[in-house]
């Protein structure tokens, strides 16, 4: 398989995720399964050089990734629960304490 | 021991600084007066080891400054010269310290007061024993910081706030030249120790400065530069307003800074330069021609005066004169002997002038004095005795010296000198014009004081008076005691090679052999001027009248002292003040504030505001962003 | 459709599936270890727990895309820049070199070795510290998770062990001196 459709299917996804992340305006969960597409994206990159120069290490890359977004997506999902208790609402548009 | 001489006033000032409020005034007063003593003492015994034996030496304290072939030690210059100075200064410095414990008993800095005394003797010594430029220029400072502080002593006075500052100023101008000067120096010699400028004097006989396609005669350049700097120390015609104003400060201030010591500086500097001034015959004429001017215009204004110390200040400036001219002449030992003798009776005369006051309590208008010859007898004495010196009596002090430069200036071959000569025998004439007008006007005529003033009227307390006697005997004798130092067949002897005497034994056979007429001429003038000053002020209170009426424009003229402050307020002031206002308005304000620091802290506000109002604080923003950098980058990257 | 779909359930269905489609193509570019671990770790348990987040949450599903079409366009353009970009970049690719480090996916299978076999071989021996952090930071993000949702509820009666052994009998019983006629 050519690497160029790993590539290109990866970069359509990664974009995929990243329009996600700033169209959405109402909904966190959105945004946070947006960034899980984009470490998708990277993970499918990782398996296509892999599997393109016969070499395993990117597999454990891959590997080392789940285990980061995993990570991430249980913290962030706490962190939405508590989130969502204090303001009822996971609306993006409401969080702007960091405004300058 | 000679370097004792010369730092003895620094420890009394730190003596008094460190004890003021600690222990009891009366003991540092005394510790203060026996150490200055022992001073005056060794400066004494210095003097006449050195006269005997002429041993010349330096004594090399320590190292300031090396910088490549830039050297500059602090040292003690140990000759005739310095010896001299050392002595005059410290006698008068000690007299002085004295009779301040007397006159400023009642003030509440007084141990401030004795301790800025002993600073500035201090800084006088550094500076007449200097061996280098650059620290002449330390002690030139000093003295005048030190003057500055003392003229403002009674800072609460606001008038004398303000003479300080002028004071300051005004010695600002002449301290540029002189610094120019030195700076001139270096550039020709390439060092500032003066025993190797005056090695080096001859070599220099024909550089020249290019400035803005002029050609300056390089020594010319130096000693003019160097002059200007003692018209603002020695207070000559042009920046002479300060010294009047300076007697807003305490009398003994008066007598030690503003009549003994440090405006006698300037001429004790161009009698140190005297191998550079000597190359250059129109620093000379310059020189004696300021003299000239100032000592006429000094003594004619100081006729009109009323104030008592004014009166002494004027005269101050225009003995002062008397040196410059003396200088100009080549008469560098007279001018040197005049110093000396102007030194003890001028002091003694601001002293008595001090004693005056305080009898009258603080009363300084010579107009509402008089008859006081029998109510304070021994000042009256004191007073005239400095008097007569002054105005140069025969054997009294100025006798000597006064008539020495007259004389000299009468066979000097400069095409001018004859005018100054002129100009030199009326002034005599002025000088005792002006001085028996203040004796009549102080201690003769009607008592116009007030009752009050009248009833409290009382000789000054011995510790006043003992100093002055000294002083007085000073003041008689020192022109028969160092006649023979300072002119003459010894003075060869004397001076070595310190200052520049060519023709001097010469002359003094030319002066023995002047005509008659010349030789009492002056004494002459002096008569003259007591008889006019007699009829004037005493008997003839309608001629006085008369003359006020006939010649107003002339008096005014004079009471206004030619107008030179107002001229300067006019001329100088003015526009400085207007140009500053300017440039303050304009570039001040409006360019470098508002393009410095107004113009980044607002810059930095706007940039701040902007930047805040990036912080949106909504994520998708921030996303926005970083995927618009992204893009950015990869299209940097994909067109590079 | 992941992002773009109203309700946020199918959002997550519609995740699903790409993980799903992202495994199939692992397994075929020989890494079945890693195709079931994504099915395995991401269906299983990330995605099951993004349903149990929305479904708890109950959020308001009419106005959660309010505002979307908005920013669609714009979006739109910036993303098919850089995504025309990236693909121009990737089509002229340099050709890359075999790589040279020992792990040598053919090899390794030669050997007589299963994928995951393999996998293991190297993650335990070459990558065991990275292997050991990463298990580091699962844990944290367990505490962490725990620690932020955990929320103490005072409703319900529980046992608390260190106020019970503190008690003794000098603190059971209070004595309170009332005075009469007050």
């Amino acid at each position: 398989m050519n690497i160029l459709f790993y590539l290109i299917l990866s970069s359509i996804i990664f974009s995929i995720g990243l329009l996600g992340i700033f169209i959405n305006r109402k909904n966190i969960i959105t945004i946070l399964m947006s960034i899980e597409l984009m470490l998708l994206a990277v993970n499918i990159n990782f398996i296509g050089f892999s599997n393109h120069l016969n070499d395993l290490s990117g597999q454990i890359f891959a590997l080392f990734i789940l285990v980061v977004a995993a990570a991430e997506a249980a913290v962030g999902l706490a962190i939405l629960t508590i989130f969502f208790k204090r303001s009822g609402s996971i609306s993006v548009d409401e969080i702007n304490k960091m405004r300058g | 021991m000679f370097s004792l001489s010369v730092f003895i006033p620094l420890i009394c000032y730190f003596f008094c600084i460190f004890f003021n409020k600690r222990i009891a005034e009366i003991k540092i007063e005394i510790v203060i007066s026996a150490l200055m003593i022992l001073a005056s003492l060794i400066s004494i015994y210095v003097f006449f080891s050195v006269s005997e034996f002429n041993p010349e030496s330096q004594i090399i304290i320590g190292n300031w400054l090396s910088s490549g072939s830039f050297l500059i030690d602090w040292s003690l210059n140990f000759n005739s010269l310095s010896v001299l100075m050392v002595l005059v200064v410290n006698v008068v410095s000690t007299i002085v310290h004295i009779y301040s414990i007397g006159y400023m008993h009642n003030d509440p800095k007084k141990i401030i007061f004795l301790g800025y005394l002993g600073l500035f003797t201090f800084f006088m010594l550094i500076l007449v024993t200097s061996s280098n430029l650059i620290q002449l220029f330390l002690g030139w400072e000093g003295v005048g910081l030190t003057s500055y502080l003392l003229i403002g002593f009674w800072n609460f006075k606001d008038v004398a706030n303000k003479a300080a500052l002028k004071a300051f100023v005004v010695n600002r101008i002449g301290d540029f030249g002189f610094l120019l000067g030195i700076f001139a120096i270096f550039f020709i010699f390439g060092t500032v120790n003066f025993n190797e400028i005056f090695i080096l004097v001859e070599s220099q006989e024909d550089t020249f400065f290019k400035f803005l396609g002029f050609n300056f005669h390089a020594l010319t350049l130096i000693s003019v530069l160097l002059f200007i700097g003692c018209m603002g120390k020695s207070a000559q015609f042009g920046l002479h307003t300060w010294l009047p104003d300076a007697m807003e400060g305490p009398t003994p201030v008066s007598a030690l800074i503003h009549a003994a010591t440090m405006v006698t500086a300037g001429v004790f500097l161009l009698v140190l330069m005297s191998p550079i001034i000597e190359q250059s015959e129109f620093a000379q004429k310059l020189i004696m021609i300021i003299g000239a001017l100032t000592s006429l215009f000094a003594a004619s204004v100081a006729i009109t005066q009323d104030d008592i110390k004014r009166i002494i200040a004027y005269s101050t400036c225009s003995q002062l004169g008397y040196m410059f001219v003396a200088i100009g002449c080549s008469a560098y030992g007279v001018a040197m002997f005049h110093l000396v003798t102007h030194a003890f009776f001028k002091a003694l005369l601001f002293l008595g002038a001090g004693s005056v006051i305080h009898a009258m309590s603080d009363e300084q208008n010579i107009k509402k004095m008089g008859a006081l010859y029998n109510k304070i007898p021994v000042t009256y004495m004191l007073m005239l005795i400095g008097t007569f010196s002054l105005v140069g009596l025969p054997f009294f002090s100025a006798y000597y010296s006064k008539d020495l430069i007259l004389e000299i200036l009468y066979l000097d071959d400069f095409d001018i000198s004859i005018y100054v000569y002129i100009i030199g025998i009326i002034v005599v004439f002025f000088t005792s014009f002006y001085s028996f007008r203040l004796l009549i006007y102080v201690f003769h005529g009607e008592s116009k004081s007030d009752e009050r003033v009248a009833a409290h009227i009382h000789e000054s307390p011995g510790i006043m008076i003992y100093p002055l006697l000294i002083l007085s005997f000073f003041s008689i004798f020192s022109g028969l005691l160092f006649k023979n130092y300072f002119f003459g067949f010894e003075s060869l002897s004397f001076w070595g090679n310190t200052i520049y005497n060519i023709f001097e034994s010469d002359i003094s056979y030319a002066v023995n052999e002047l005509p008659l007429s010349i030789k009492k001429l002056p004494f002459m003038m002096i008569i003259l001027g007591f008889l006019a000053s007699l009829a004037v002020c005493r008997y003839l209170t309608k001629l006085n009248l008369y003359l006020k009426h006939k010649l107003g424009f002339l008096y005014t003229f004079l009471k206004n002292k030619w107008y030179v402050d107002e001229f300067y307020d006019f001329f100088v002031i003015k526009p400085t003040k207007f140009i500053g206002y300017g440039f303050w308005k304009s570039i001040d304000k409006e360019l470098i504030d508002n393009i410095g620091p107004n113009g980044v802290s607002k810059l930095i506000k706007k940039f701040g505001i902007f930047v805040s109002s990036l912080q949106t604080g909504y994520l998708y923003h921030y996303a926005l962003t970083i995927i618009i950098g992204l893009t950015i980058f990869i299209s940097i990257y994909f067109y590079n | 459709m992941v992002i773009l779909s109203r309700n946020t359930v199918y959002s997550v269905l519609y995740l699903i599936l790409s993980f799903f489609n992202a495994a199939i193509i692992f397994l075929m570019s020989n890494a079945e270890f890693l195709a079931m671990t994504l099915i395995i770790v991401y269906v299983g348990a990330v995605a099951v727990l993004f349903l149990f987040v929305v479904m708890m949450l109950n959020i308001n599903v009419v106005q959660a895309k309010e505002g979307m079409l908005r920013y669609l366009p714009f979006g739109l353009v910036l993303i098919s820049i850089l995504l025309i970009e990236l693909s121009l970049i990737f089509s002229d690719l340099p050709v890359f070199p075999e790589s040279n480090t020992k792990i040598n996916i053919s090899e390794l299978l030669n050997n007589g070795n299963s994928n995951t076999k393999a996998i293991g071989l190297h993650l335990y021996t070459d990558y065991f510290i990275i292997f050991q952090i990463s298990g580091f930071v699962l844990l944290v993000a367990m505490l962490g998770a725990i620690v932020l949702a955990y929320q103490k509820n005072e409703n319900y009666i529980k046992q608390d062990v260190s106020r019970q052994l503190d008690s003794d009998r000098k603190k059971a019983i209070k004595l309170n001196d009332i005075k009469p006629n007050r």
